[in-house]
């Protein structure tokens, strides 16, 4: 997949930018606070619909503007397509060749993206919620099902939390009620969640070699916040599993009015040579590892859509050493369109072919 | 002051209208404004008609005029079948199918802690005891397909389920008269799962 030209109207600092994107490399380069980040952004918004940075879609309109509006030519395996959106009035409207989109559903999957930022090191030393927030991003842009059952779940999970605090005649039952709701949702999650990381585990390895060029070794194990066994994981063992643990808490849970089953305290961890990265790991292999992951992921993609996503790298290509970027660039040879922000000038080989592009006050000298 | 007072105060009744905001409400109010004094006398009286003259069956909890309700007292329909629905609306929705004989039962809400409302907001107890003083044989949960519908449909199943009364769920399916490919994926899938053998 590629982006052949991008057009942006009034979206944050560009009033009116018309680019055509080479379909290996792009080098966007500039001083601070230009735009480098804000194209980036544009072009992440197409995969979602959403901004990862701003909350609101109105943020992203320019100073004293109404309206923002992105037209992208996107090339894909099965043909060309025109996506355009316009926002005005707190209202967002998606077209693809002229055509209007109402569901969500058939707006996933048209551009497929995958951003990684400075802040993307929460994934090695942060918190669980980052890495959750991790997977449920990146598996909800390839299945709308798990999309649908991550929503349903985290509306019964609210309803249970809200029952747990309130005084009720029938508490136990009602809990329950929402109990079997929870485990046919959050079964499903559970399911998803460990064939990815599974997969996932199974890339990283590999990638991680060519990227470091060390001999560590780099595996993801999935942490269910219920036990599973791995080699057992269908559908209906999982369950079984998540039945046994909502039973097992089912007193506590009453007690302290809280739930502690289930997906929503799920997590994931890094081990380098069997350590625990978070712990033992130095700032450069946290920061490794999460390279490797973002790269582990592009290629999951790849297998799972069969056609590569757009990577976006923001300001993170320039804390790389030398070995890492000639290692990461020689893993993406011509096949993964790239967009790299960097306000430092870079060194890259001789024989490399790109495109760069200088980022100033919101315009663009190529 | 944008407008005369009891023009404001029009406006601000229509707008605690479900679905009305404030641009609707103000064209509603301008439209009875220009509207004959008999027209607008007349929509009025059937305001306070309905309100007065309708309440709640004392039977099945649905609206009527007359209690207990025109289906509820209907010798034609089965008694011992009850569907038990969220709202009225559901109700007109059923009948439309022409496809069930039996009476109704309205919960008037589902269970939805998040908004207060717990069994007791809603005719659980009612439909309860209706069962144990009735020759009930059949239960069919027809509460919408959301996650609070499916709750107060399992929850009523659990407490129904000792008094040896048939409980059935309404099935998921994927819509008649469509192509295959229009159902989305979470439907289409409920539908797989839920499938029947034929022949």
């Amino acid at each position: 997949m590629e982006i052949r030209y991008l057009h942006l109207n009034n979206f944050r600092n560009y009033r009116d930018l018309n680019i055509s994107f080479y379909s290996g490399l792009n080098l966007i380069t500039g001083e601070n606070a230009q735009g480098k980040t804000n194209l980036l952004e544009a072009i992440n918004y197409l995969s979602l619909v959403r901004s990862h940075r701003a909350a609101k879609d109105s943020e992203l309109i320019k100073w004293k503007e109404e309206f923002f509006n992105i037209r992208a030519k996107i090339n894909k395996n099965n043909g060309d397509l025109d996506l355009f959106i316009t926002y005005k009035d707190r209202k967002k409207n998606v077209y693809i060749n002229n055509n209007k989109i109402t569901k969500f559903a058939d707006l996933l999957g048209i551009v497929n993206t995958i951003i990684f930022t400075p802040e993307d090191l929460v994934l090695a030393k942060g918190s669980p919620f980052f890495r959750r927030r991790f997977l449920d991003q990146f598996i909800s842009q390839i299945d709308y099902k798990y999309f649908y059952f991550l929503q349903n779940y985290h509306r019964i999970l609210k309803q249970k939390n809200n029952s747990l605090k309130q005084n009720l005649d029938q508490k136990r039952q009602i809990i329950e009620v929402w109990n079997e709701q929870l485990k046919e949702s959050g079964s499903q999650l559970i399911l998803k969640r460990w064939k990815v990381l599974s997969r996932l585990n199974e890339i990283i390895g590999p990638i991680h070699h060519q990227i470091s060029g060390k001999r560590e070794k780099v595996e993801i194990i999935y942490q269910p916040s219920i036990n599973i066994k791995e080699e057992e994981a269908d559908l209906n063992y999982i369950k079984g599993r998540y039945c046994y643990f909502l039973n097992k808490y089912a007193k506590l849970e009453l007690e302290r009015k809280i739930s502690f089953v289930g997906p929503h305290r799920d997590d994931f961890i890094f081990l380098i040579d069997g350590m625990d990265l978070k712990t033992f790991g130095s700032q450069g292999q946290q920061r490794t590892a999460v390279l490797s992951l973002k790269i582990a992921q592009l290629e999951l993609m790849k297998e799972l859509t069969e056609e590569y996503p757009l990577l976006l790298m923001d300001d993170v290509f320039s804390e790389l050493d030398e070995t890492r970027r000639k290692n990461l660039l020689l893993h993406l040879k011509e096949k993964v369109q790239t967009f790299i922000t960097t306000s430092q000038p870079i060194q890259l080989g001789d024989n490399l072919f790109y495109k760069e592009f200088i980022v100033k006050q919101g315009k663009i000298l190529e | 002051m944008y407008y005369a007072e009891p023009v404001a105060k029009l406006i601000n009744e229509l707008t605690k209208l479900p679905g009305i905001g404030p641009k609707t409400a103000q064209r509603l109010a301008f439209h009875l404004l220009r509207a004959s004094k008999e027209e607008v006398t007349k929509l009025a009286s059937a305001l306070l008609e309905a309100k007065d003259k309708v309440t709640y069956c004392s039977i099945c909890y649905n609206l009527t005029d007359t209690d207990p309700c025109r289906i509820c007292s209907n010798p034609g329909r089965d008694q011992s079948t009850i569907c038990v629905v969220g709202d009225p609306k559901s109700v007109v929705a059923m009948e439309r199918t022409k496809e069930f004989s039996g009476v109704y039962h309205v919960l008037h809400g589902n269970l939805s802690p998040i908004e207060g409302i717990g069994p007791d907001q809603i005719k659980v107890k009612e439909l309860l005891k209706r069962i144990q003083e009735n020759e009930i044989t059949e239960l069919i949960l027809a509460t919408d397909p959301n996650v609070e519908g499916e709750a107060t449909a399992m929850y009523i199943a659990k407490l129904v389920k000792p008094l040896g009364v048939k409980v059935s769920r309404i099935a998921h399916g994927v819509p008649v008269g469509g192509d295959l490919e229009y159902a989305d994926e979470v439907t289409l899938a409920k539908a797989l799962i839920n499938r029947r053998e034929i022949g």
